[in-house]
Order: C-alpha cells, then sequence, then structure tokens
C-alpha cells in the first residue's frame, strides 16, 4: 500500500475502510482450543469418577480430580504463548480474559463450599449453572450458536441436577461438558480453520 | 456545493485511512500487525503513523517486547470523532454520484 492521496477516490476510500474493518474482525475469532481442554478433562473426570466409585467401588474415586490441574498448567502455559504472540489487542479478547477469569473464580468458590460446607451434591448444580453463565455469554458476544444453545441446556441440566442423586449428578455433569464445551468446542474449531484457509 | 463535507486531508489518504480503519476496530495494535494487514512498507508506514500522532489521531507508545523494539498504535477519542466525520462526508459524497457498474 502507497500514500496515494489526491487520486484517491470516495469508492477507493470505502473499499480500503471497509477491507481494514473486516481484517481487524478476524482478530476476536475463537479456535476453541480452551473448550476443548476443560471439555475432554472434565468429562473424562466426571466419568472416571463415576466408574471408579460407583461401578468399581473404589474407595478415592475423588483422584481424578487431580486432572483439572492438567487444565490450569495448560491454560497458564496457552494464554502466556498467546499473548507473547499476539500482536493486537481488542476490547472483546480483555473482556472474555476477565469474564472467565471471573468464572473461574466463582467456580473455585463454589467448590470450596462444596467440598467444606453444603457438600458436593448440592454444589455439582451451580457448577453446571456457571458453566452455563460462561458458554451462554461468550456465544451471544461471538454470535455463535452451538454456544448459546451449550448454554442453555446448561440451565436445564443444572435443575434436573438439583433433583437426582451426587452419581447421577456426575453424568449430567459429562453431558453438560459434551454439549457446552465439547460440541460447540468442534465446531469452533471447525469454522476458525474453515475462515483461516 | 455545500451539501458536500470536505474529506479530512490527513485521513484522506490510502495508508492513514488502512491504519485509522485498522485501529477503529482495535484496542490497540503493534507496527508489524499493521505493517502486515496494509502491505507498506515499514518506512512509508512509520511516516504516516507520525503524521496521524501529529494531528492527534493515535497514540504511540515505543517499549521493548523480547528485548525487540516494540511499537504499539491506539487511535484517540479525536481519531474516533475525526473517523466518524470521514466516514459521513464519505457518504454523501458517494450517495451523490450514479453508481458504477
Amino acid at each position: 500500500m502507497t500514500t496515494k492521496e489526491s487520486s484517491l477516490t470516495e469508492l477507493e476510500s470505502w473499499d480500503i475502510i471497509q477491507r481494514m474493518i473486516q481484517e481487524a474482525k478476524n482478530e476476536v475469532r475463537d479456535d476453541g482450543f480452551f473448550y476443548l481442554l476443560w471439555g475432554w478433562l472434565v468429562l473424562v473426570a466426571s466419568l472416571g469418577h463415576y466408574v471408579l466409585g460407583y461401578v468399581l467401588h473404589y474407595p478415592h474415586p475423588y483422584i481424578v480430580w487431580l486432572l483439572m490441574l492438567v487444565g490450569v498448567i495448560g491454560t497458564v502455559y496457552q494464554v502466556n504463548r498467546r499473548s507473547r504472540k499476539e500482536r493486537v489487542k481488542t476490547y472483546i479478547s480483555r473482556f472474555m480474559a476477565s469474564f472467565w477469569f471471573a468464572i473461574f473464580i466463582a467456580i473455585v468458590i463454589t467448590l470450596i463450599g462444596g467440598g467444606f460446607k453444603i457438600g458436593f451434591q448440592a454444589a455439582y448444580p451451580i457448577l453446571i449453572a456457571l458453566y452455563g453463565v460462561a458458554t451462554f455469554t461468550s456465544g451471544s458476544l461471538f454470535r455463535f450458536k452451538p454456544l448459546i444453545i451449550g448454554g442453555a441446556a446448561c440451565w436445564i441440566l443444572a435443575v434436573v441436577a438439583f433433583f437426582v442423586s451426587f452419581p447421577v449428578q456426575l453424568l449430567l455433569m459429562a453431558l453438560t461438558t459434551l454439549v457446552s464445551y465439547l460440541i460447540p468446542g468442534y465446531l469452533l474449531k471447525a469454522s476458525y480453520r474453515h475462515e483461516r484457509v | 456545493m455545500s451539501e458536500f463535507k470536505s474529506l479530512d486531508p490527513i485521513l484522506h489518504s490510502q495508508l492513514r485511512l488502512a491504519v485509522i480503519s485498522l485501529l477503529i476496530g482495535v484496542e490497540e495494535a503493534e507496527f508489524t500487525y499493521l505493517k502486515e494487514k496494509t502491505g507498506a512498507t515499514a518506512g512509508n508506514l512509520s511516516v504516516q503513523i507520525n503524521k496521524l500522532k501529529e494531528a492527534g489521531y493515535i497514540e504511540v507508545q515505543k517499549s521493548f517486547k523480547d528485548n525487540y523494539p516494540l511499537t504499539q498504535c491506539k487511535i484517540t477519542r479525536q481519531g474516533v470523532n475525526a473517523f466518524e466525520a470521514y466516514v459521513h462526508a464519505l457518504k454523501t459524497y458517494i450517495h451523490a454520484k450514479p453508481k458504477k457498474a
């Protein structure tokens, strides 16, 4: 691009504006990585907890939740790597980072309450509802329907979770990750690749 | 022809308009990003960024990232207003002219 000035027509100006705004718009696309990372980890952990505790009757089935450490390490590593490579900051990316951090804190608070005060059976529906808040809001922001539907499905599953036993809650948690993280995550990944080609 | 607003000469330039159009949708962008998206040479882009900065349309911050110099650009409120006024003026011109096929 040169510094053409006097001969720049109005239509050429209009074309530059449109092209550049479109270029910048592509910066806020999500590749679905974090949905897939956490989706698989929570799916494996909740099904693992169910199988270990209620099929194999292992005395410490909750040990599978140590997998979440892999999620935390993976997330910190990826966030650092991406922010080092990031050459443009958008308002949406800053909002998303703060928003997901706030959701993470709310999840930790709920887990503390579940572990030390109200019991995990009371905490799980709240966790599922929080997943719904996160995915629904992200989906609305990106206008990505699978996330919006996944988020809304979480809220229905959260209500159901209040009325079932803990082992069934574990299965509901697995279903939650499937509908709100994994399916939208793979669809995001596919549309991200499609857009970048 | 008094209905036509004059086009801001600072923005009525291919590269400066491209830079402002990129910055309008983001919080801030690095020099290398602007260079890649506009396809301009580093020297030319540098000169045009300085012109936008002198006009008060953008803020430029220079620092270091992994031991390399880093230049970050951010549109100012004045820049946003100028861009909006430019787009508005452009619309009056385009609507007044018969569309080409």
